[in-house]
């Protein structure tokens, strides 16, 4: 149990899920986004963990022991996929927020919401 | 941008992508792959970029390259998922461990990965850094 | 709404979620795996039968190799997303033509 990757793992999902809500300009949407997300990669890497381990790499020196102290390396699989699918999202979010800029000349969500066509 | 950034860059360059390689060719018996070798090719690309602006990279690196190369990268990573058990018998031998001829058929797909995830980084960074060009 | 509130009602956000959060680990339910998990099938059988080093990459692309095949597919698509809208938006002939109808929504500001 590392306590502080799980108190920093929530005060990452705090923190970004407090700039999504509360911000009014876009991009730091969208950056709110990207660090509530990695909060959540850290707790859940870091509920694999185990006491006394070794990174799941299979050498000549730990071949015997392998079973009993490496880490859980499930988590981490997913969490890989996770990154790449919280990037595709970020990339295409900040190129429709250029086109709307090029379009209604702000990027303000409060001014957004009372355009009309 | 000066000329001490501009030469860095060029020496930089190569080393880069090189380290870059190695990470992903290496990513079945160190902790790697094609997610993290893919980043710093990319990067490397993008330090290019930065230090000489879009329009000399364009002459120097030709775009449509990146295109294709994405295109069939994506193609044969279909193909070797779909047929995987078929082939694994054929390509890499299983008996040794701990070297880089090991592990029947996880080499190629971390290159071909790599260059998936390489070239679609590079194209995002193409689009957008060309939005601010006179 | 004023600032005092915005920011108490943040403040109260970032308690709520930490004190969950952490509390939800001590559940002794959490924390022990064994030899008759996934886990420890992967673990045990994966350098076995596949005579490579890493663990994580024998699962990102043996055992969960379709999760993988998404991942890359989702990848494709934003990648051909992001080209489809900026390189409409981006050549120099519509960046002109468009200066002449709307002149204030193409200028793009200065760093």
């Amino acid at each position: 149990m590392i306590y502080e990757a799980y108190l920093s793992a929530a005060a990452l999902f705090g923190i970004g899920i407090f700039c999504v809500t509360f911000k009014s300009n876009l991009v730091k949407k969208i950056m709110g986004l990207a660090i509530f997300s990695n909060g959540l990669h850290i707790f859940f890497m870091a509920m694999g963990y185990r006491d006394n381990s070794i990174n799941p790499i299979v050498t000549a020196a730990n071949i015997q022991s392998f079973p009993l102290y490496s880490v859980d390396p499930v988590p981490q699989a997913l969490v890989l996929t996770s990154i790449v699918i919280d990037m595709s999202v970020t990339a295409l979010a900040l190129i429709i927020i250029i086109w709307v800029y090029r379009r209604f000349g702000t990027v303000e969500s409060k001014e957004l919401e009372s355009l009309r066509g | 941008m000066n000329e001490i950034v501009r030469t860095a860059s060029k020496a930089m360059f190569p080393l880069i992508l090189l380290f870059g390689i190695y990470v992903i060719v290496h990513g079945h018996t160190t902790p790697g792959g094609t997610f993290s070798g893919g980043s710093v090719m990319a990067g490397g690309f993008v330090i290019y970029t930065l230090a000489h602006g879009v329009r000399k990279t364009e002459i120097d690196m030709k775009e449509t390259a990146i295109n294709v190369l994405k295109s069939v990268a994506g193609f044969i990573l279909i193909l070797l998922i779909l047929f995987e058990l078929f082939l694994r018998a054929a390509l890499v031998p299983t008996e040794t461990l701990f070297t880089l001829w090991s592990g029947s058929s996880l080499m190629f797909f971390n290159i071909v990965g790599g260059i998936m995830v390489f070239t679609g980084l590079l194209m995002i960074w193409y689009t957008i850094a060309k939005a601010d060009v006179e | 709404m004023n600032d005092t509130i915005k920011l108490s009602v943040g403040l109260g956000c970032i308690v709520i979620v930490m004190t969950f959060m952490t509390f939800s680990m001590l559940n002794p339910a959490f924390a022990q795996w064994g030899s008759k998990s996934i886990a420890g099938f992967f673990i045990d059988q994966g350098w076995r039968q596949l005579a490579a080093s890493n663990a994580v990459t024998t699962i990102v692309w043996e055992y969960r190799g379709y999760d993988t095949l998404g991942e890359e597919t989702v990848l494709f698509t934003a990648a051909m997303g992001v080209f489809a809208i900026g390189a409409g938006l981006f050549s120099m002939e519509k960046l002109q033509e468009r200066s002449a109808s709307r002149p204030e929504a193409s200028e793009v500001p200065k760093p």
